[in-house]
């Protein structure tokens, strides 16, 4: 296996409804940061009665 | 010549008017034959700043938004809201009638309330943060009426939006009105637009697509009163997509 860090950033994934990054840090071979980020604003509409 | 540049963006919103548009299928064909659509996320990858149309669809509801929003406003020519979230504040504004958000946040998101990715402000329509040039109304928004308004753009015309209320198009439907079995519907004071899609299936306007200009709130009154009704019932009503905007009803 070869020498070599790989970092993916995905900022926005798209062509999906809602909004998610992807970020991927990887070296050697070894995964060392691996999320799915959620970064969508909050609307906290609240209740209506 | 060059045919104009589009980009769709969208902030605090479900996301369904996108999905409106996307659901033309074969309308947006036609459309990108007369225009390039340059970005839009839930649609395509490709990103660019250079658009001379930003549809912008969502409330803005976070400090980063609002500059973000000023970015964009800064390469477009022509700024247009896409629905009821952009154009008014849609739902997310019934927050702004709170005054402690963090009550407002533990009853929406739980235990999560305190999460840094929840934090929140004030929620403002695109138009309190920059210039807004045209706004597509609704909740969603109608596909028809998002294609009449970029056609009437990209011919130079200026899109026409009715200024009369729903109850308009619901009497040209031959339908009963809702205020006859114990309906507060907004028809009276909304802007129509929908044909009155709502009433003519059987539940009341709530409002969607924002107030018509100088909306009629007396007559809407004497209505409650006909049909003795209370006057809380009708401003209950008026909360979900009339949060913090004109008019407002004194008693």
């Amino acid at each position: 296996m070869s020498n070599r860090t790989v970092n993916i950033n995905v900022h926005h994934v798209a062509r999906i409804e809602g909004h998610g990054n992807i970020v991927l840090n990887a070296t050697n071979g070894k995964i060392e940061k691996l999320q799915w980020q959620v970064p969508e604003a909050p609307r906290a509409a609240g209740p209506v009665d | 010549m060059a045919k104009p540049k589009i980009a769709i963006f969208d902030f605090a919103c479900c996301e369904g008017c996108q999905l409106q548009i996307v659901n033309l299928e074969e309308e947006i064909l036609s459309l990108l034959g007369v225009a390039d659509v340059v970005e839009w996320r839930e649609a395509m990858s490709e990103k660019s700043d250079e658009y001379d149309i930003a549809i912008i669809e969502g409330s803005i509801t976070r400090m980063e938004d609002e500059e973000r929003l000023k970015r964009i406003r800064g390469c477009a020519k022509v700024l247009i809201a896409l629905g009821a979230c952009a154009m008014t504040g849609g739902v997310n504004k019934l927050k702004n009638n709170f005054e402690d958000f963090e009550e407002v946040k533990k009853c929406v998101y739980g235990k999560a309330a305190g999460k840094p990715h929840l934090r929140t402000a004030v929620t403002k329509a695109v138009g309190e943060v920059v210039q807004v040039d045209y706004a597509v109304p609704g909740c969603p928004i109608d596909g028809k009426e998002f294609t009449y308004i970029v056609r009437s753009l990209l011919m130079g015309k200026k899109p026409e939006i009715p200024d009369y209320p729903v109850c308009v198009e619901c009497k040209a439907n031959g339908n009963p009105c809702l205020w006859q079995y114990d309906q507060v519907c907004l028809g009276p004071i909304i802007r129509a637009g929908c044909g009155a899609r709502c009433p003519s299936n059987g539940f009341r306007c709530f409002g969607c697509r924002g107030y018509v200009d100088n909306p009629n709130v007396d007559a809407a009154k004497d209505v409650i009163n006909r049909f003795g009704l209370n006057l809380d019932d009708l401003k209950t009503k008026m909360v979900l997509f009339g949060s913090k905007q004109e008019p407002t009803i004194y008693e």
